[in-house]
């Protein structure tokens, strides 16, 4: 009887406590360093963020890659040079969220 | 006891290092010296399945308990979804790659960037890593 109550308490408590802690980044990509700030010129980061929800393998948003590109053209009125990419996945339960995160430096 | 002296020198000896994904960008020679430069971030974890299954084994001489194997099924349907490498408990570790790289190189001219990602293995214990590495037009 204490033994079923201890082991419903530590499974209880296991469900609360890793419910969607862990994420993992596969691939961070940069390019497009081949512009030459000139000191007296202002430039500034910014940065995009959008995600996928998925249940089941089934995928909610499937434009989130475009959106992070709108997103990150939308922040900048010149140009925008040295885009990062950043694609990685925060678990949860039965489901995941699929990330993107793109940044940039934009010179104006 | 004989069981722990075989499984230390395993733990010990099973350092590696893993490749998950290279990306290789274009090679500016013509445009002056290059500096080497190099990004390198990583997020120590540890892979909570081969823990719980290690502790299995140790703690039950091999028999199985219903309440890890629960505790495993429990982790299993938390914490799905595509992975690369072992899971890491913060997200946020190679966010600043752009900054750390942009740093390096006052010229703001790179060239010949290598994104990589990879791990240092430890069997039940990662180092996940992700290093940019780059030549500086100077």
């Amino acid at each position: 009887m204490i033994k079923n109550t201890f082991s419903t308490l530590v499974l209880l408590s296991a469900v609360l406590l890793l419910n969607g802690c862990t994420s993992s980044i596969h691939m961070v990509n940069t390019d497009g360093f081949d512009q030459v700030i000139p000191a007296d010129v202002d430039y500034k980061y910014v940065e995009a963020s959008t995600k996928q929800h998925v249940i089941l393998g089934f995928a909610a948003n499937t434009n989130y890659v475009d959106e992070a590109r709108q997103s990150l053209i939308a922040q900048c009125d010149g140009e925008l040079t040295a885009v990062s990419t950043q694609y990685s996945t925060n678990h949860s339960f039965l489901s995941w969220y699929n990330k993107i995160l793109m940044k940039g430096v934009c010179i104006e | 006891m004989r069981k722990y002296l075989l499984l230390t020198p395993i733990l010990l000896l099973t350092a590696c290092a893993r490749m998950d994904h290279i990306q290789v960008g274009d090679i500016d020679q013509s445009q002056g010296k290059l500096k080497p430069i190099s990004v390198k971030v990583s997020e120590n974890t540890v892979n909570v399945d081969t823990t719980l299954a290690l502790t299995d084994a140790v703690l039950s001489n091999g028999s199985g308990s219903d309440e890890i194997e629960a505790l495993r099924t429990i982790w299993a349907l938390m914490n799905m979804g595509p992975r690369t490498g072992n899971p890491v408990f913060n997200d946020a570790y190679a966010q600043n790659v752009l900054n750390q790289l942009h740093a390096q190189c006052q010229s703001g001219k790179i060239t010949a960037i290598r994104s990589v990602r990879e791990a240092n293995d430890y069997a039940i214990a990662s180092g996940e890593i992700v290093r940019i590495d780059a030549d500086c037009i100077l």
